[in-house]
Formats: structure tokens, C-alpha cells, sequence
């Protein structure tokens, strides 16, 4: 696509390392924990700008 | 694989747009910007939240993580910072969707999803199209010799219609002696994505998968298949107002 931000801004968890530890209520305000509930799998991790806007 | 979006957004207004665009994924709400900053992921993390307006302070940059196994980034996407950006739908893995087209011919048959049959203008989303190359026979993909036809797709619309790169199976080398000898080939069911967005809000959009193919088998090539699927998607408005933010929003904690 023609819609990337420059791969060189360095923000956020880098490439090669540990994921951080995230535990936040999902839509429903029950709590997920990243880590535990992808139950060993491969996951994504997307930041969304704004669900709704 | 299973996904995991946050965004700043109170969970209420979470649940709607979860449950209007079907989604089958956790949206989780960090209401507040904590995990956001903690994360290094703040948009503007050196302004002063004073000079910013409700919606910038906090906000994140867009940008997915694929995570292995063990939870150790693999790799990290980095989404446009302004409106274009993929759909909650599509780029998550929501799943390839109702079936909005199809064409069968000869046992070949393509058939095209989208998770929500609709569009809101400046999301990247993604059609998928699959191709069932009946048993015995493929498809020629990538370089060939005059004379052969590879797949090609190619995806038609309205003027504000941008498609991105569609990236194409590599097949297999074809195992065979004479000059036919390592074209790649493709055989039984293979799974297209085709990236794009549509620009401006529109009622409904028709869109033309253009699919060009050769089908051979072991002993013959066919006459090459120039065909098209059309689909139709709903357009949905850029902001819907129910979905606006509350004007204090990042202090009504009700999701806790």
C-alpha cells in the first residue's frame, strides 16, 4: 500500500523482544490479558488510532 | 491467529462497534491512554496536553505487533497516522467473510468475501478471493513464455478507488522436462487478498475483480479464462454520531 509511516520511527516494542504485559477490559469490560488468553499461540497486537472515529 | 486491537475508546462504545461490524475479536479499551503510554506509543508524547484537543491527547500511533509463540514481536506494521487506516474488520483476521461473488467454469471456480460487505471511506480493507484449481490440473503464476498466460488479478471501481498491491502465491516449480521445465505453478484451493480503499462516502460501491488464468493439466494447456466477479458494498459514513466520543470521554471510566 501506498500508506506506511516511516518504518524508521522506533516508538513502542521493538522487533526481537518480549511483548509487554497487557491486561485491559475488552468491549464487554471483561478483563483480558494478552499473554494468558493467546494461550501459548501466535498472536497480533494491534493499536488501533480510534475504533470509532 | 488469534488478535488482540486496543484503542483509547470507552469499552460502550467498543461493544458497538464490535457488534455492528460483527467483529470476533477482543477490542480492549485503554480508556485513559495508560497502557498506551506505557507502551512508548503515545502519537505526541512531548506536547503539552493543554495545547492538545480531547481526541489527540492520548492518542496512540497505529501499528500492529505479530507476536510468536513465546510473545516476542516478529514483526511490526506501521499503519498512515492520519485517516487512512486499515478497517477494525479486515486487517485483524475478522475472517474472510460473507461470500459476495463467485464464477465457475470447467471445475475452476473463484469465489470473493468481504467481512462486512461495506465500506467506510479511507479504510484500507481487503477483498479475498479464493481460486479452486480442480485435482489434476494448475494455474501459471509469475514469469513465463510467450504464448502461456499467468494469473493475474486486478481489482476495478470508482475514480477514488485506490488499490494496493496484491500479492500473489509463489506456487511451486513445475516438475517437468522440456522448456516448461520451473515455471511456478499453482494447484488446489489458494487465498487471494486484495488490499484497497475507496476515498469518498458513496451509498454503495460496485467493484470488479478482473481475473485473468490458464488452467492446464499434464498433457494440454486451455484457452486462457478472462473473466470478472462483481461485488457490491454498502457505504458507511465516515463518523457515525453515535459512535462520537463523549465530551469529557477519557474520564467516564465505565469500563473499569
Amino acid at each position: 500500500m501506498t500508506s506506511h509511516l516511516s518504518e524508521q520511527d522506533t516508538r513502542g516494542p521493538k522487533v526481537g523482544e518480549r511483548f509487554p504485559d497487557v491486561v485491559l477490559p475488552d468491549q464487554h469490560g471483561v478483563s483480558v490479558d494478552l499473554h494468558r488468553d493467546r494461550g501459548g499461540r501466535r498472536a497480533w497486537f494491534v493499536v488501533l488510532r480510534s475504533a470509532v472515529w | 491467529m488469534p488478535v488482540f486491537a486496543m484503542s483509547y475508546d470507552p469499552a460502550p462504545a467498543l461493544a458497538e462497534v464490535s457488534s455492528s461490524l460483527g467483529l470476533r475479536f477482543p477490542l480492549l479499551s485503554d480508556e485513559g491512554s495508560e497502557v498506551i503510554h506505557k507502551l512508548g506509543l503515545k502519537r505526541w508524547p512531548d506536547v503539552d496536553p493543554a495545547e492538545l484537543t480531547e481526541r489527540e491527547r492520548g492518542l496512540p500511533i497505529p501499528v500492529a505487533y505479530e507476536l510468536d509463540a513465546g510473545g516476542t514481536v516478529v514483526r511490526r506494521h506501521l499503519h498512515e497516522v492520519h485517516r487512512v487506516r486499515p478497517s477494525a474488520a479486515v486487517l485483524l483476521g475478522a475472517g474472510p467473510g460473507d461470500r459476495l461473488g463467485g464464477y465457475e467454469r470447467d471445475g475452476l471456480r473463484v469465489e470473493v468475501h468481504h467481512p462486512t460487505a461495506s465500506y467506510r471511506p479511507k479504510q484500507v480493507q481487503a477483498l479475498t478471493v479464493s481460486l479452486s484449481v480442480p485435482e489434476g490440473r494448475y494455474v501459471y503464476v509469475g514469469e513465463v513464455p510467450d504464448g502461456l498466460v499467468p494469473l493475474s488479478v486486478e481489482l476495478i471501481g470508482p475514480e477514488d478507488l485506490v488499490v494496493g498491491d496484491i500479492p500473489l502465491p509463489s506456487g511451486r516449480r513445475l516438475e517437468r522436462a522440456g522448456s516448461y521445465a520451473g515455471l511456478r505453478i499453482l494447484e488446489g484451493t489458494q487465498t487471494l487478498s486484495v488490499p484497497f480503499r475507496i476515498e469518498q462516502e458513496h451509498p454503495s460501491v460496485s467493484l470488479e475483480v478482473h481475473i485473468e488464468l490458464q488452467g492446464c493439466d499434464a498433457s494440454v494447456c486451455f484457452v486462457p479464462q478472462r473473466f470478472s466477479v462483481v461485488v457490491h458494498l454498502e457505504g458507511r459514513p465516515t463518523v457515525p454520531a453515535h459512535h462520537a466520543l463523549a465530551p469529557d470521554g477519557a474520564t467516564t471510566g465505565e469500563a473499569g
